[in-house]
């Protein structure tokens, strides 16, 4: 007998109608009794039969559908990462001390950023000195509540949560540039936390103006991942330029308050946040909790925290100095610019010294062996050599990139990563560039600055000799 | 059982007309569903194209749901009714064959010429007594995930020092003939302008050039142009703005761009962009009644 036939005759003593079964089935087997191929389809179609008709499957399934949709819609708040690869690095530095770093003793930086900064949902500035702290030119909490936060917008289409709908894909929701995309694009995106920015007005080592990220918001970064964000609206990207300096103070804040934690004596507490839970729930009493102290202790340790933070506050509440602005004779006579090509030419491969890295050519074709700053941050202090790929493991499992050599920029494209603007390329060469091996030029004049950003301007339309 | 079949045939020609005029006549949320406001002169061709397809296409979709509806229903299972062979005659069978035949015919032949002025034809202009090729007025690089525009500079040609690079800002004079030339850096791209009814593909590797000329009442407004090719992660932040201006203040917004670069003056948008800004009707797009069509 075929295998579909008995199925039918099954299907019959079960009491099935037969017209509605839907399977179509070929071959033979031989079996007979309750396990015999024909039950267990049988009871595999009374119970898609069940699942389908059956009202309390109906009301099962229901059910099952809204847990469903509940838990996929209810996750973990979003969480600043501790910096993992630092805390790594300084164990690495203190082989002898590696216990004043466990894990235990990172959460009190943990501890103390969430009570100086808040979270990624509720961000936090602390105005330490009340209405006139001079952080509140700095970060307005105003605009930290705009861009924090999940993506949202209100009924007069004003957009919340701006940082993780336009930033956080790439930049990470810490700005620790670990975003879900990082790992595709190169250049990776950027680190926050090192307080480094490249395309600025300012000297090296020196916090970029307002205007500075503004225009690298809003132009974006040719010839790397960074799109423009010009479709924007202004209040959106102020609320965006304040939140990446809220990002970068806390991320700095975070690397002095590791340092501080690895110079600590085993028994010491960088911040002793359970004595301050026990007086605040239980009213202060001198005896409870080690009494004063540990009072003391944690006095002293509020005021060290209290310092690193204004430390920090204050480098980027000073205004920064400004390379000179634009020469007067440069736009009146755009003709004596390009009169500077040859001079630039002679100075490029001569005095600068840009054909060490730039190539001859321009192209882009010298040194390859350097890296930026914040590749060098943990190889460089964990003393690895960055090519070997098994010592760097560990950095990469707690979150680092993998380790790229930096590649000078080929100058005859025609993209420009600070912007096309004479002044943008004078910057470059003038101040350098922050984080990478481009340097500032001390040694040149004014004018020999200028006959260079004449040459390279005219680098990518003159033919290669 | 036996007219379950022809009242569910009948559905779909209800219910479409019942869509057709939910739409039409603009309640949420289907308003939006039609093609946006047109502000290009070759739209106008497009559109009616379009249109006459569209409404081709709804009358035979009603005429075939109707006639399969009527049909279920008269030639249902009947008890004592016998299933009879029925030939078709002969001339209903060649008037269904050739009557569409000759409208897709039609149509092929008229679309030539749309397809050819949009995409053939590229406008010219007079040069030394030579008719030549309309040179383009910017250069258009995708990438992901943005738009580059290079303008010509002062000299009117591209690859030269004084070309004007801006990102994601396109200006284009109102009423004259532009070209526009795209390139891609890297995967497929398409740029997209639906109200100038503007849909290019940008293959990396090639140049495609692309020409529209819009029409005297999209002066001063704001356009989105935007990709229409999925072309990674971030394929959704591809847009950018299209500012139609007058010929002088599309020279102006040029000589702002110069200045910018010379100087260090901020990197916001100029005088020509803001005026155009204040001037832009947030919406754009319009919902269309079937009564209103050009």
């Amino acid at each position: 007998m075929g295998m579909r036939r008995r199925i039918q005759a099954a299907l019959r003593r079960e009491g099935l109608p037969l017209e509605r079964f839907p399977f179509s089935c070929s071959g033979t087997r031989q079996s007979s009794g309750r396990n015999s191929g024909e039950f267990r389809y049988v009871r595999c179609y009374r119970f898609v039969e069940c699942a389908l008709v059956g009202r309390s499957m109906r009301v099962l399934a229901s059910i099952l559908c809204l847990v469903l949709l509940f838990a996929t819609g209810c996750s973990d708040p979003a969480q600043f990462r501790l910096n993992e690869v630092e805390l790594l690095k300084l164990q690495y530095q203190q082989q002898a001390k590696q216990e004043a770093l466990d894990a235990e003793r990172a959460q009190d930086v943990v501890d103390a950023l969430t009570a100086l900064f808040g979270t990624p949902d509720h961000p936090r500035f602390p105005y330490l000195l009340g209405d006139s702290d001079p952080a509140r030119d700095l970060v307005q909490l105003e605009n930290l509540n705009k861009a924090a936060g999940a993506v949202s917008s209100n009924r007069s289409g004003e957009h919340r949560g701006l940082y993780r709908e336009h930033c956080a894909q790439c930049h990470g929701i810490t700005g620790n540039g670990s975003g879900p995309t990082s790992g595709f694009l190169n250049p990776y995106p950027r680190d926050f936390r090192l307080g480094k920015f490249k395309y600025k007005s300012t000297k090296l080592g020196q916090r970029p103006t307002d205007d500075d990220l503004w225009r690298v918001i809003v132009n974006g970064i040719p010839g790397t991942a960074m799109p423009s964000f010009r479709t924007l609206n202004e209040s959106e990207i102020v609320a965006l330029i304040d939140y990446v300096k809220y990002l970068t103070i806390r991320g700095r804040v975070e690397y002095k308050l590791l340092a501080e934690l690895a110079v600590l004596a085993p028994d010491e507490r960088l911040i002793d946040l359970d004595w301050r839970r026990v007086q605040t729930e239980f009213q202060p009493d001198p005896e409870v909790g080690g009494g004063d102290a540990r009072r003391d202790s944690y006095d002293d340790q509020l005021a060290a925290l209290v310092e690193t933070y204004f430390d920090e506050v204050n480098l980027w509440s000073r205004p920064p100095t400004k390379v000179p602005e634009i020469p007067d004779w440069l736009s009146q006579r755009d003709s004596v610019f390009r009169d500077r090509v040859n001079e630039g030419r002679v100075l490029f491969s001569g005095k600068a010294n840009c054909a060490m890295c730039h190539g001859f050519t321009g192209l882009g074709d010298g040194q390859t062996e350097n890296y930026d700053d914040w590749t060098n941050q943990w190889v460089k202090g964990a003393n690895l050599d960055p090519r070997d790929a098994q010592a760097c493991a560990p950095f990469l499992d707690a979150g680092a990139f993998p380790p790229r050599a930096i590649r000078p920029r080929n100058l005859r494209l025609r993209v420009y990563r600070g912007g096309d603007r004479y002044v943008d390329l004078y910057r470059r060469i003038a101040n350098g560039i922050e984080g990478t091996g481009m340097p500032d030029s001390t040694a040149l004049s004014e004018q020999e600055i200028w006959s260079l950003v004449a040459y390279v301007l005219n680098l990518p339309y003159e033919e290669a000799q | 059982m036996s007219r379950f079949w022809s009242v569910l045939f009948f559905c779909v020609p209800v219910s479409c007309l019942a869509i057709y005029l939910w739409s039409a006549y603009g309640f949420a949320p289907l308003a939006t569903a039609w093609l946006p406001e047109n502000l290009s002169y070759h739209g106008r061709t497009i559109d009616f194209l379009f249109y006459l397809i569209h409404y081709l296409a709804a009358a035979v979709l009603l005429g075939t749901g109707l006639v399969l509806a009527v049909a279920t229903w008269r030639f249902r299972d009947q008890p004592g009714a016998r299933a009879r062979f029925v030939h078709t005659k002969l001339s209903l069978e060649i008037a269904w064959t050739i009557v569409p035949a000759a409208i897709l015919i039609w149509l092929a032949l008229y679309q030539m010429n749309a397809w050819a002025d949009n995409k053939l034809r590229r406008p010219q202009m007079e040069s030394a007594g030579v008719l030549r090729n309309r040179p383009p007025l910017a250069r258009i690089v995708a990438k992901q995930f943005g738009w580059e525009v290079y303008y010509p500079g002062a000299d009117g040609r591209l690859d030269t020092p004084d070309d004007l690079y801006v990102e994601n800002e396109l200006y284009v004079p109102v009423d004259v003939d532009v070209v526009l030339e795209l390139q891609s850096r890297d995967v497929i791209h398409d740029f997209f302008v639906p109200q100038l009814r503007l849909k290019q593909d940008i293959v990396p590797g090639s140049t495609q050039y692309l020409w529209f000329r819009v029409l005297p009442i999209a002066l001063n407004r704001r356009l989105d142009f935007v990709c229409a090719e999925l072309c990674g992660w971030g394929h959704y932040k591809m847009n950018g703005w299209l500012y139609v201006v007058t010929p002088e203040d599309f020279a102006l917004r040029m000589n702002e761009l110069a200045a910018e670069r010379l100087g260090d003056t901020p990197v916001a948008q100029g005088n020509g962009a803001q005026r155009a800004a204040e001037l832009t009707p947030a919406v754009s797009r319009q919902p269309r009644s079937p009564t209103n069509d050009e």
